[in-house]
């Protein structure tokens, strides 16, 4: 007889990985005439398979819908056997799948079918974002100054953070018209190639996304809650060859809206 | 509450310790907008009909969430006693206890007030790995002293007493020396813990296991019991399935009743969790627990419906997601 430490462990090796020593299991389940040893064990093995595909595929839905069921599932499939949760919460499950998807890409010498490859792995990351600004503080219950230009301009020192609800990444492709169609719950139509940088945010409780211009893109990096706004203006300017005075009327319009909708607060 | 700690059952029932709330329905955020506009809205007008008493949540979803779910918690938690359920505790495993769990139930504890917590008597994971299911244990003697120590430690941190629940289960080892009810009451007896009688539960263990419901309900330590659980299971012709996707059926409904006439006034909750219905509906299932506490015997039979011809069977899945952890879907406007 297994002891509760060995009998936990065997349980666990049948259920996750499905690996099962069939004289054991006669010595360890009661089987009976309405169903056997095996069966009663089947229902635990496939429950844990179906239920964290469920959730993968609740996470992942977009590109679940874009990939189709089989190719979705065994690429699911083999992230889960690779890493399976060793967390008390489902919302750390699918974490590391965008960091699975870009580690476990086919390698391709061609650079337009590389490109290809990599919408999962980017796809998945922009709906993992989605995900995060869910369960983010965000700035909802947060008491929000008003902010307009002139204010701005006699405040060089300030320091802005992106809200914990704010995600900037670059992509090669418009997922913008993915995202929206299956937000409508209509047919997803298959990204276009379309190199961008795209802003997820969270507003009055809803997740946006937005695609930023390159120079909305740098501000928003370059605000890691330490710099000086317009120390980062500057660094940004000369990133994206602005002129520093069109960056800076282009930033004092936009930059009260953005702490408005709460994708950046001021540091106090 | 600061009183009860672990050890053996004192002689006042717990369930007098702690408050009845009446009748409950677990908190899901499908029905978050409806609620808004309705039972947590002050200046709507409340109906005839009795609507919710108070709300279950399950822990792990509210933990570390900081987003809407924790806002529409507070606005519950003004105007409803909540009670917070758990699924990740794993109190029987041989792993050992999650301190950093503990630790983030006890941050939630401390922010929501819960009328108590519960969680399963199972485990749900070994080396460190977390299936998110509710294994089963095998009732043994060396079991039964590994979950005692264990329960009374997490009592002991936590400053109250855990309410546990019996497990739907599909499978019993051959090792088990002892049956769930017999386990059940030496747990109780030696940590003072209480009891969450799950009725869906044991109509779906016995049957899975061929055993009476009615006898394992009678023997159980009724002084412990605090709690209810109804919820509608999955008949899969060989075995049951616990889904919590439907109507609570009849044959739950006559359990239900014995358990109340055993424990009267417990508090009941209404489990639904997959395909789960408008909160209205959901309201009209829990009011037929008043019903059937008025005598009525309410519901239908739970068959077996075998798959019309070439039609494979449907696929089910025990603990359903929405159980473990809502991942929220992103919502636009
Ligand atoms: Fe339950």
């Amino acid at each position: 007889m297994l002891n509760l430490t060995e009998l936990q462990h065997w349980f666990g090796l049948a259920v996750i990985r499905r690996e099962l020593d069939p004289d054991l299991l006669h010595q360890t389940v009661v089987g009976t005439e309405q169903l056997s040893a095996q069966q009663r064990m089947g229902i635990y093995a496939e429950g844990y398979r179906l239920r964290l595909l469920e959730c993968m595929r609740a996470e992942y839905s977009c590109l679940y819908a874009l990939l189709g069921e089989s190719m979705f599932d065994s690429f699911a499939m083999e992230y889960l056997a690779a890493r399976p949760s060793n967390s008390h919460t489902l919302f750390e499950l699918g974490r590391g799948f965008p960091a699975f998807l870009a580690a476990t890409r086919p390698a391709v010498n061609d650079p337009a079918q590389l490109r290809g490859m990599k919408m999962p792995e980017q796809l998945a990351q922009l709906e993992r974002y989605r995900v995060m600004s869910i369960r983010g503080q965000g700035v909802e219950r947060a008491l929000i100054e008003e902010l307009d230009a002139s204010l701005l301009l006699f405040q060089p020192d300030w320091v802005f953070r992106l809200a914990d609800t704010s995600f900037v990444f670059d992509t090669d492709f418009d997922f913008v018209p993915c995202i929206d169609a299956l937000d409508q719950q209509k047919t997803i139509p298959f990204p276009s190639d379309r190199p961008q940088s795209l802003l997820v945010y969270r507003y009055g409780y809803r997740i946006r996304l937005q695609r930023l211009e390159p120079w909305q893109a740098a501000f928003l990096q370059g605000c890691d809650g330490q710099a000086h706004w317009q120390q980062v203006q500057r660094q940004v300017a000369d990133k994206c060859q602005l002129d520093s005075g069109e960056l800076m009327a282009l930033l004092i319009t936009w930059l009260p809206e953005a702490v408005q909708k709460g994708i950046v607060a001021v540091v106090d | 509450m600061n009183s009860i700690v672990s050890g053996p059952a004192p002689d006042v029932a717990l369930a007098d310790a702690l408050p009845r709330l009446g009748f409950g329905v677990g908190l899901r955020n499908c029905h978050y907008e409806w609620l808004l506009k309705n039972d947590l809205d002050l200046t709507h007008e409340p109906s005839q009909s009795p609507q919710v008493d108070w709300f279950e949540i399950i822990s792990e979803n509210f933990m570390d969430n900081h987003g809407f779910a924790r806002y529409m918690l507070d606005r519950v938690r003004e105007r409803y006693p909540v009670v917070m359920h758990g699924v990740s505790l794993s109190i029987g495993s041989s792993d050992p206890l999650n301190r950093e769990y503990i630790d983030g139930l006890k941050v939630l504890i401390d922010h929501v007030k819960p009328a108590w917590i519960s969680d399963h008597i199972c485990w749900t994971g070994i080396a460190g790995v977390n299936t998110h299911d509710l294994l089963p244990l095998p009732y043994t003697e060396a079991s039964l002293r590994h979950v005692v120590q264990r329960v009374n430690e997490v009592q002991d941190i936590l400053q109250r007493p855990l309410i546990l629940e019996n497990p739907s289960t599909y499978l019993q080892f051959k090792s088990s020396d002892m049956s769930e009810w017999q386990f059940i009451n030496a747990l109780c007896e030696e940590t003072g813990c209480g009891l969450l009688l799950d009725v869906n539960n044991v109509f779906v263990s016995a049957f899975n296991h061929g055993y009476d419901p009615e006898h394992y309900i009678r023997s159980l330590p009724h002084d412990r019991i605090v709690q209810m659980h109804l919820a509608g299971p999955t008949h899969c012709g060989s075995h049951m399935i616990d889904t919590h996707d439907t109507e609570v059926p009849r044959q739950v409904w006559k359990l239900y009743q014995l358990a109340q006439s055993l424990v009267p006034d417990c508090s009941t909750l209404l489990e639904w969790d997959a395909n789960i219905p408008a909160f209205p509906v959901l309201v009209d299932e829990l009011n037929k627990a008043r019903q059937a506490l008025s005598g009525e015997l309410p519901g239908t039979d739970l068959e077996y419906q075998p798959p019309a011809s070439g039609q494979a069977a449907p696929t089910v899945v025990s603990t359903p997601i929405h159980h473990n952890l809502q991942v929220e879907y992103a919502e636009s406007d």
